[in-house]
Parts: structure tokens; C-alpha cells; sequence
């Protein structure tokens, strides 16, 4: 008993500190980029698609910050046009694979036994396949839609929300209100409601920033490939591949959305990590 | 206690199911395609003959199950069907690309290994000294570098910045050595870099529990060295978290290398893959994904197998 | 009159955690052993006595960083001045160590021989044929029954006696002048205990080996420690010869710990007594005695003044203000508080 109260007063004690310089440069890092990619596209002036024909591959500098691509076309412009692409997919692909791993994994750890060794098995079986090759044949037969790229990343994202939300269920069941819940009689349903849900929300949510960023890049993995979200529509990915090919004489139009794309990326699993950190103590130190 | 030959076979049955599982959804890939695949693949001129016999050859006349068991008939005699585009035998074609695209990888694990290996060592005979520092925070940063921006980087830094080393294409080992490193040297560091990382991270956790073990300090009391220490002692008990990433990687790596072959021009299983993906070229896709699949399986039947060697008490039943 | 095999004189010795707290452990302390003799340092967990075989080893945990004053002298030569390079070569040739738990003191991946004869293939290569000999040799100076198979086995294919017995033969190997035995039986069975601390005494008479015997079980050295010196908060409190110190106790805790010892002769095993209270906090300064807190003769003047070395025997001492088998004239009340 004394280790877990140890353990509960450990987060307390952190959470009242001020959080350091780092979390603070990453969550306004997010908020920029989340900001333009949604305020920005209202602007009377914004046209990520609209061509500068007097200057083609400009390098970056006042009026095209981030310079223009071959076809004249704003790269900063594009790369919040890009964001918007990309967190698009990365939000489904969160919801899809909260939801999938939730329902698994408050299965597998409420039922255990039977239930949960099947639901181990459907998981590692998922885990086993190589992801990209899959997503690659379904945009092929489906078309690159957002919907197809963006559900079909959670659904590999499923395996991982299901053995976060299975460890959280199975120590609360360890720690015994879930049991004392159990014989004074009250409903499952109200005990997964009141009891486990708000355990298992922090561990879960934590994790879809681990998720945000599986899909940001296999999404852009995907566009590299030529599978992604299709013009006028451009992911990062897509935009990052476009340049390629102009890499010697203009490199920023590839390297300037490449920058911001890892940037957002460093920033949210830091973001993860430093959420990640003291819980995991509470939970997982003896 | 369960015995370890039950184990294994408990494992290699699981593994079977998991093969024939990834045969049937390959086997049925050609009824998810919305319209008629012998329509996509001949045109709207074929003739009903040209049909049948396009759609028999990819057992679309029958259900997936039945087609399922004739292609690992055929399988199982060598025979994995013929490309749709070129018309050929795609076990060629594989028997071609696989060399290709396995020189890749262990040239990519020997640059992980060869980075995360001294890196954890230092790291964890120091914790939070100044190595240990900048390797946790580098690695951290350098997780955030996805493979694709990393190989474009790579080009631009070497092939166009530096021009020292071709930024694309192959030439094979046996035809020229020397060009063959040279051309392998960046898809290897695309692959091997981001992998450096996750490995320098495990390796170090790993280490750090291990050496603060008191038979570490025993063997400090007999006038060990610390380098003897650190190779002798403490890498081996500490290196069964790495050897189970080699392994898993074996299976995610070809999402890796369509990436890092497709953008090096590498002619490997991942160009195949991703080509015959383009162009809907059924057999070839199939037969990729049952022999990724295997190779998947046959790396975790291989590090089951390597656990035993590096930990004895494995193999004795004691764990 | 002879040079002992270990003289440590006025041994202080602080640690740098690695938290950046800075621990005094040990605090002036002074002892020695003869060739072929054993003396017990007997103290609760916290008194310093494993710092103290540490200190002696050279071998600190790997994270902290300890500094040490005084003198560590073996056969003569101080190691506390001594090179590195020459510290680095008594390990396990000059002075050998025996752990306390055997589950955890033997590598699990690497074969008993290679582990028995570190000592020797530290220093100079040894070929496998002629590591399983002298490592079948070693285990059977130590009664392992069977030691040509042993030599290849795994440590987890021994029981824990047997691993102990290995822990001892790897110690013997380099042969030492100087056995520190860190609670070699505390984590074994009763009736294992007796028999791998009476081949320790064995090998102490025959080779003539100067051993430090540390236990938290004062029982355990009747019969077996020719002299016991008693540590607490890092200081030796009383050292003397065995049957003076338990039979005529001169510092309460040493009476505290013989008390909850039942008073019978075999084997003992016997967790520390209940004594009220706690060891004293290390990374904080002390003045006066460190067990007046918890001592049931404490006056004032514990507290605050360091108390002086009592003489109860020719070699027998204790530093306390008011020690128990001749009473010292006490200070009285009323003069006490009339000091500022």
C-alpha cells in the first residue's frame, strides 16, 4: 500500500512545476502551425494553388518567404495547405484507431482469458504485415482518398491503442476498485464508465500524439510513393516530393515543408513523451 | 513448466496460421477491386475467351478459399504464377530482387549496429554524462526525421552538395564491387540511420539494468576491465531486446525499402512491389506478400532460436 | 611484532551520489587483521560496513564517487595513495571479494569456469582446455561435488549453495592475501550457512588468509571472528576480541544487538533486533554520539558532544559517554546545565 502512495504523490508534486522551456517551445510550435493551417486558407490573398509565372523558383525572400516552386507557387503557402492535408488523415487515423483500440483493448482486458488471447492474436497478426505495402494495394484499388489513406493508417495504429488501453484496464483491475465495484453490485456498463474510462482516457490520448505522427509521416511515406492524397489537394508529403527532382538547383522547395514537417513531428513526440513521463512513473514504478 | 519443444511448436503452428491468413487476403485482393480486373488488365476489346482464361488464371472463377489452396499447391512446386505486365515467372523475378533488397538491410542493421552499439556502451557506463546526454537528446531529435525527408537530405548533402557519391540506381555486387558500395552506401544510411536510434535507446536501457547487477560488480572485484567489462559481461545479456528488433524490423523493413529503393531507384522486392502495386499486377503482388510474410515468420522462428544461444537459462526451460 | 595484512587508520570516506547528495559514511575508522585471522564488523544495514570493504576493495558503485582520507594499509603499502594502476592489479590477486546473494552475483550467460578463474584471465590469456582444468581444480577446493561438469555449466543450473561455493572459488582464485566476505550467508538456508562458513574458515587456516567477515548477525561469528569490531553510523562503536565483546558489552548497542541473539550455541540466523528508531541521516553533519537518539542511556550530553574511547580491556574498547561494564563517573546534571 505505502508503494502506491508513493507513487500517487509523484505526479502531484511534478505537475505543480512550471513545465519547462522545451514543452512550452513545442505546444506553441503545434499552435502555429494548427493555427495557420486553419485561419490562414481564409485570407483573401491565400491561393496555394495560384502560379507566380514571373518567378519561377524563386529562392526564399520578402514577398515569397519560403521562396516558390517551379510553377511560381508559394512554397509557404503550400506547406499550410499541406498541413491542412496531413492532419486531416492523422485526425482520422487518431479516431479510428482510438476507437478500434479502445473497444479491443477494454476487451481484452476486461474479459481476459479467451477474449484477450484472441484479441492478441487478431493484433499481432496485424502488427505482422508490412503496413505501407498494404495501405499502397488499397489506395490502389480504392483510390487515394482521404478516407481510404486516413482509416486504413489507424486501423495499423489499432494494435498499439489496444495494448495501452489492455495495460491501463489491467492494473486497474490489479489495484482492486474495479472488483470492490464489482461486489457492492454495481453495473458493468457504470463501472467502465465511471471507473475505467477515466483511466484509460489520459493513457490513450497521450498515445495519439505517438499516432499523430505514425500518420503524418506514413502518410507522407505514401505521397512519396505517389500513393497519397492527389493535387489540389497536397500533403506535406506530396509537396516534399514534388521537389525532388528540382534538389539541385532549388532545394527549398522540398527542405522548407521537410523542415516543418520534422519539426511538428519533434514537437509532438516530445509533447507525447513529456505526458508520457510521469504517469508512467505512477503506473509502471513498482 | 511447459516444455520448450512445445513452445516452439506452439509458435511454428501460429506462425502457419498467420501465413495462410496473409495467402487468402492476397488471394482475394482481385474481387476488392471495384469493376472486372481482366477488363482493367486487357482492355475493353478482350474477347469472353481472353476473359476466362484471364480471370481461371487468377482463380477469380473460383472462391477464394479453393484458389487460396491451388496457389499454395503451385507454391509449394515452385511455381508462383507469371507477371501480368511482362508475362514473367514472377519466382524469377523474386529469386532476382530478393539478394537486392536483403544486401540492403544487413548493410542497413551493420549501420545501426555499428552506431548504437559503442554509443549505448558509453552512454550507459555513463548515465548523464556528457555522451549520454547528447546521444538521448540526438536520438530523440533524430526519430523526428522521417526516412523519406532523411533520404532526401542524404541526396542533396551527397550527390548534390558533395558529388561524391551517386544519388541513384544499382550495379551489382558480382558485376562491380566497388561500384555496388558505392552505391549502396546511401539507401544503407536511409534505412540504417533512423534504426541507429531506436537501437541506441533499447541497447542503453538494457545495459543500464545489466550493469547495475551485482555479478558486474563482481566482476569488477576480480580486476575486470572496464572494456572487457562492458564486451565480455555486460553486452551479451543485454543485447535480447536487440536481437527481437533485428527481428521485427525484418517484417516492417520492406515498408522501408519500397520507400528507400523506390527513391534510390534500387532495383530490390520493394520496387517490385511497389511497380506491380501501380500496374495491379496480381501474381507479383501476391507472391510478394506470402514471401514477406514467410520472411516474417522465419525471422521470428530465427530469434526465438538466437534467444536460446544468448541466454542459456532459455534454453534450459528456466525462463 | 608484525605487519598486519590490512591496517586501516582513521578511514574517513565520503560518497557523491549520483543525485548530487554528498553522503559521509565512514568516519574515523580504525582496524586491522592479522595473517590467518578473521575479524567480524558487525552492524545493521546502513552502518557503513559495505563501504568500508569497498573503501578497502577500491571498487565503488559505478555511479558514485567516493573520496577517501586516512590510511588503507595492506602489508604495509597505503592503497589509499597508491596508483590506480596498482589497485587495479590487487583486485582479486591482492584482496578478493565474496558477494552476498549468489542468485545475482554470477553472470547467467557465461559459463561457471570463465567466471571461476576471472581473476587469472584478467590478466593473461588462459586457453579454454586450461580454464576448465584450474576452474575444476578451484571447485573442488571449494567441496562443489562433481566439478569437471560444474566448470561448464551455467549459473542457474546450481543451487544456491553451490553458487555460493562458486562465488568463494572465484574469490580463492588469484590467491589473495585478503578475503572480504560481504554477508557471504545472508541469503541462504540455515544449515547451507554453516557449512559455507566453516570453508571459509577453512581456507582461512590453511592458506593463512586475513579475512573481514560482515554481518549483520553478531551470533554468527561465535567461534569464528577472533576479534569483532561493532559499526554504526559509519564510526566502529566497540571492537575487541570476540569473547569480551559479546560476553561483557561495553556500548548499549552492542548490547542491543547481543540481546535479541538467543542465547544457545548452532546455527543462528536472526533478523536485527528491534532496536526503536533508525540509523542516523548520512548527508546531514552529526555531532555527539550516533546512537544516542535511539539509546536508553542517552543524556544530554550525548547529543551534542562526541563521546570519548573507553577502555574495558587490554584490546577491548567503546566509544561512549556512559558504556555499560565499568561505570564511568557520570557528569552531573546540575554541571550540565550550567554549560553554556
Amino acid at each position: 500500500m505505502a508503494t502506491v502512495e508513493i507513487a500517487a504523490a509523484r505526479p502531484a508534486r511534478t505537475a505543480r512545476r512550471r513545465p519547462p522551456a522545451a514543452v512550452l517551445a513545442a505546444a506553441g510550435w503545434l499552435a502555429v502551425v494548427l493555427l495557420a493551417a486553419l485561419l490562414l486558407p481564409l485570407l483573401p490573398g491565400f491561393d496555394p494553388l495560384h502560379g507566380d509565372f514571373s518567378a519561377p523558383s524563386a529562392p526564399p525572400g520578402p514577398g515569397h518567404w519560403l521562396g516558390t516552386d517551379a510553377g511560381g507557387r508559394d512554397v509557404l503557402q503550400r506547406t499550410v495547405a499541406g498541413a491542412r492535408a496531413s492532419f486531416a488523415v492523422a485526425g482520422l487515423t487518431v479516431a479510428v484507431g482510438l476507437l478500434g483500440g479502445g473497444v479491443l483493448g477494454l476487451a481484452a482486458g476486461w474479459f481476459r482469458g479467451p477474449v484477450d488471447k484472441a484479441i492478441g492474436f487478431a493484433t499481432d497478426l496485424l502488427m505482422s504485415v508490412p503496413t505501407l505495402i498494404l495501405v499502397m494495394i488499397a489506395v490502389s484499388l480504392r483510390g487515394p482518398s482521404l478516407a481510404v489513406i486516413g482509416s486504413l493508417i489507424g486501423l495499423f495504429t489499432v494494435p498499439a491503442f489496444t495494448r495501452v488501453v489492455r495495460a491501463v484496464v489491467l492494473s486497474l483491475a490489479e489495484r482492486g476498485f474495479v472488483q470492490a465495484a464489482r461486489m457492492i453490485g454495481t453495473a458493468p456498463l457504470r463501472i467502465l464508465r465511471r471507473e475505467v474510462v477515466p483511466h484509460v482516457a489520459p493513457a490513450a490520448l497521450t498515445f495519439a500524439f505517438t499516432a499523430t505522427t505514425v500518420a503524418i509521416v506514413a502518410e507522407g511515406s505514401l505521397s512519396f510513393l505517389g500513393f497519397g492524397l492527389r493535387p489540389p489537394q497536397p500533403s506535406w508529403g506530396g509537396i516534399i516530393a514534388e521537389g525532388r527532382t528540382t534538389l539541385g538547383s532549388a532545394p527549398w522547395i522540398s527542405l522548407a515543408p521537410a523542415a516543418v514537417l520534422c519539426l511538428t513531428v519533434l514537437a509532438l513526440n516530445y509533447l507525447g513523451e513529456h505526458l508520457r513521463s510521469p504517469s508512467r512513473k505512477a503506473t509502471v514504478n513498482r | 513448466m511447459t516444455s520448450p519443444l512445445l513452445g516452439f511448436a506452439a509458435r511454428a503452428g501460429r506462425a502457419a496460421a498467420v501465413l495462410l491468413l496473409v495467402a487468402v487476403t492476397a488471394l482475394a485482393l482481385p474481387h476488392l477491386m471495384p469493376g472486372s480486373p481482366a477488363v482493367a488488365a486487357l482492355g475493353v476489346t478482350a474477347t469472353p475467351e481472353q476473359i476466362t482464361a484471364f480471370e481461371a488464371g487468377l482463380g477469380l472463377d473460383r472462391n477464394v478459399l479453393a484458389a487460396t489452396a491451388d496457389w499454395i499447391g503451385a507454391a509449394l512446386h515452385g511455381d508462383l504464377g507469371h507477371s501480368l505486365a511482362n508475362g514473367a515467372a514472377v519466382t524469377t523475378e523474386l529469386a532476382n530482387r530478393i539478394p537486392v533488397t536483403l544486401e540492403l538491410f544487413v548493410a542497413a542493421q551493420l549501420v545501426a549496429l555499428a552506431i548504437a552499439v559503442p554509443v549505448a556502451l558509453v552512454s550507459a557506463w555513463r548515465p548523464g554524462g556528457a555522451v549520454d546526454r547528447i546521444a538521448t537528446a540526438g536520438a530523440f531529435g533524430w526519430l523526428a526525421v522521417p526516412g523519406f525527408v532523411l533520404g532526401l537530405l542524404l541526396i542533396w548533402l551527397t550527390a548534390v552538395q558533395l558529388r561524391i557519391l551517386p544519388a541513384t540506381g544499382w550495379t551489382p555486387f558480382t558485376e562491380d564491387p566497388v561500384e555496388n558500395l558505392r552505391h549502396l552506401v546511401l539507401p544503407a544510411l536511409t534505412l540504417g540511420l533512423p534504426e541507429a536510434a531506436v537501437f541506441t535507446r533499447t541497447l542503453r536501457g538494457q545495459l543500464l539494468d545489466t550493469l547495475d547487477r551485482t555479478h558486474i560488480a563482481a566482476a569488477r572485484s576480480r580486476g575486470m576491465g572496464t572494456v572487457r567489462l562492458l564486451l565480455r559481461r555486460a553486452l551479451r545479456p543485454s543485447s535480447l531486446p536487440l536481437v527481437t528488433l533485428i527481428g521485427i524490423g525484418i517484417g516492417t523493413s520492406l515498408g522501408g525499402s519500397v520507400l528507400v529503393e523506390s527513391l534510390f531507384a534500387v532495383p530490390g522486392v520493394g520496387t517490385l512491389a511497389a511497380g506491380a502495386i501501380n500496374g495491379r499486377d496480381f501474381p507479383v503482388i501476391q507472391a510478394v506478400m506470402v514471401v514477406c510474410a514467410a520472411g516474417v515468420v522465419l525471422a521470428t522462428l530465427t530469434v526465438d532460436l538466437l534467444y536460446r544461444t544468448l541466454d542459456p537459462r532459455i534454453a534450459h526451460g528456466h525462463r | 611484532m608484525t605487519t598486519p595484512v590490512l591496517d586501516v587508520r582513521s578511514l574517513d570516506t565520503v560518497i557523491h551520489a549520483p543525485d548530487g547528495r554528498r553522503l559521509h559514511i565512514l568516519h574515523d575508522v580504525s582496524l586491522h587483521i592479522d595473517a590467518g585471522e578473521c575479524l567480524g564488523v558487525v552492524g545493521e544495514s546502513g552502518s557503513g560496513k559495505s563501504v568500508l570493504a569497498r573503501t578497502v576493495l577500491g571498487v565503488h558503485a559505478r555511479t558514485t564517487r567516493a573520496e577517501s582520507t586516512g590510511q588503507v594499509l595492506l602489508n604495509g603499502e597505503d592503497l589509499l595513495a597508491a596508483a590506480p594502476a596498482r589497485r587495479a592489479d590487487l583486485l582479486g590477486t591482492g584482496i578478493a571479494m565474496v558477494h552476498q546473494d549468489p542468485m545475482t552475483s554470477l553472470n547467467p550467460v557465461v559459463r561457471i569456469a570463465d567466471q571461476v578463474t576471472e581473476s587469472l584471465t584478467n590478466r593473461r590469456r588462459l586457453p579454454r582446455r586450461e580454464r576448465l582444468r584450474t576452474a575444476a581444480e578451484l571447485l573442488a577446493a571449494v567441496d562443489v561435488p562433481d566439478p569437471v561438469r560444474r566448470a561448464r555449466a551455467y549459473p542457474h543450473e546450481l543451487s544456491g549453495g553451490l553458487r555460493q561455493r562458486v562465488g568463494i572459488a572465484a574469490a580463492l582464485a588469484g590467491d589473495p592475501v585478503l578475503l572480504l566476505a560481504d554477508e557471504p550467508t545472508t541469503a541462504l538456508d540455515v544449515t547451507v550457512q554453516r557449512t559455507v562458513l566453516d570453508l571459509l574458515d577453512r581456507h582461512r587456516a590453511t592458506r593463512g588468509l586475513a579475512t573481514l567477515l560482515i554481518t549483520h548477525d553478531i551470533g554468527l561469528l561465535y567461534g569464528r571472528a577472533r576479534r569483532i569490531a561493532v559499526m554504526y553510523g559509519g564510526r566502529v562503536v566497540e571492537s575487541g576480541p570476540t569473547e569480551q565483546v559479546t560476553e561483557r558489552p561495553a556500548h548499549p548497542y552492542t548490547a542491543a544487538l547481543l540481546r535479541s541473539v538467543p542465547r544457545v550455541t548452532g546455527p543462528l540466523r536472526r533478523v536485527l533486533p528491534a532496536i526503536p528508531g533508525s540509523p542516523p541521516d548520512l548527508s546531514r553533519p552529526l555531532t555527539g554520539c550516533p546512537f544516542a537518539p535511539r539509546c536508553d542511556r542517552a543524556e544530554a550530553v550525548c547529543a551534542t558532544v562526541a563521546p570519548p574511547v573507553h577502555r574495558a580491556g587490554p584490546a577491548h574498547t567503546a566509544s561512549c559517554h556512559f558504556p555499560l561494564a565499568a561505570e564511568a563517573p557520570r557528569p552531573s546534571q546540575t554541571s550540565l546545565e550550567r554549560t553554556p
